[in-house]
């Protein structure tokens, strides 16, 4: 498990294979789209792609002429459920509230401001 | 695809009177401000009424593009005190999920103590519901931090 691990942060320590996996978050996509905004040869990204299926990150498979490449959930977090994500949603919305509550309170009391 | 159900609680002490606890919470503006999950997400309130049998309509998603949207519906407001509401997260004609949310607002000695119930249930399975995109982004974000500051 930690030579998973160490094996992933090593695929996502590269800026064009971050900038792959979170192009990958909106849906998969041949090679040829995700190479296009990268100034290398095929060859080169390629071997990022390899990096990041060695790791586990994405799958490719091959349809027709052209390789598609596409996100491994499990990757980042096989034990994140549906529930996880909604308390980690909510957590962040207390988070936020927090600060606005703060916010209207110090607008409508000023005094409970000077005095923190 | 069977459905998927769960409950959580989260409880939290605001330095904030109940008054400026509510206010935050039911603000239109203030609410679009601390729904989106991230700074990349948006949450818009198209409907927005607040009262026993009230409604709400809202879109949100990724600012580019805010293709969900949620109803909502409140079931009990008890001014300053409690609230119970529950939200139907659409994509076209597609439901999502649905969450039964209830919120407690009690006077502490520092200030509101909020306290927070939701039953959730996805209708369609547990890899890709609204939030999941957020959810990954943050994950990847989280991710790329970490490695960054090993590096």
């Amino acid at each position: 498990m930690a030579n998973q691990m160490d094996m992933l942060f090593a695929a996502l320590a590269d800026q064009t294979r971050r900038d792959v996996v979170e192009r990958l978050t909106r849906g998969e996509a041949p090679i040829k789209e995700l190479a296009a905004p990268h100034d290398m040869a095929l060859p080169s990204f390629l071997k990022h792609i390899d990096r990041l299926e060695d790791a586990g990150v994405v799958t490719t498979r091959k349809v027709g002429r052209q390789r598609i490449v596409a996100l491994t959930p499990q990757a980042f977090g096989p034990a994140e459920t549906w529930i996880d994500r909604q308390k980690r949603v909510w957590e962040g919305r207390l988070d936020r509230l927090e600060a606005v509550a703060k916010r209207i309170e110090a607008e409508t009391n000023p005094f409970l401001e000077e005095d923190t | 695809m069977s459905f998927q159900s769960d409950h959580f609680t989260l409880e939290r002490t605001i330095v904030a009177s109940p008054a400026s606890v509510w206010t935050a919470f039911f603000d239109a503006e203030a609410r679009s401000i601390w729904s989106p999950p991230s700074p990349d997400e948006v949450f818009e309130v198209l409907e927005h009424d607040p009262r026993d049998g009230g409604t709400g309509l809202h879109r949100c998603g990724p600012i580019s593009d805010p293709t969900f949207m949620v109803e909502t519906r409140y079931h009990k407001v008890d001014d300053r005190r409690a609230v119970s509401f529950t939200e139907l997260v659409r994509k076209g004609e597609t439901p999502l999920a649905v969450a039964q949310i209830g919120v407690n607002f009690a006077s502490s000695e520092a200030g509101t103590r909020l306290t927070l119930d939701v039953f959730t249930t996805s209708f369609v399975g547990d890899g890709m519901l609204a939030g999941t995109r957020g959810g990954w982004a943050t994950s990847i974000e989280n991710f790329a931090h970490y490695v960054e500051d090993r590096t």
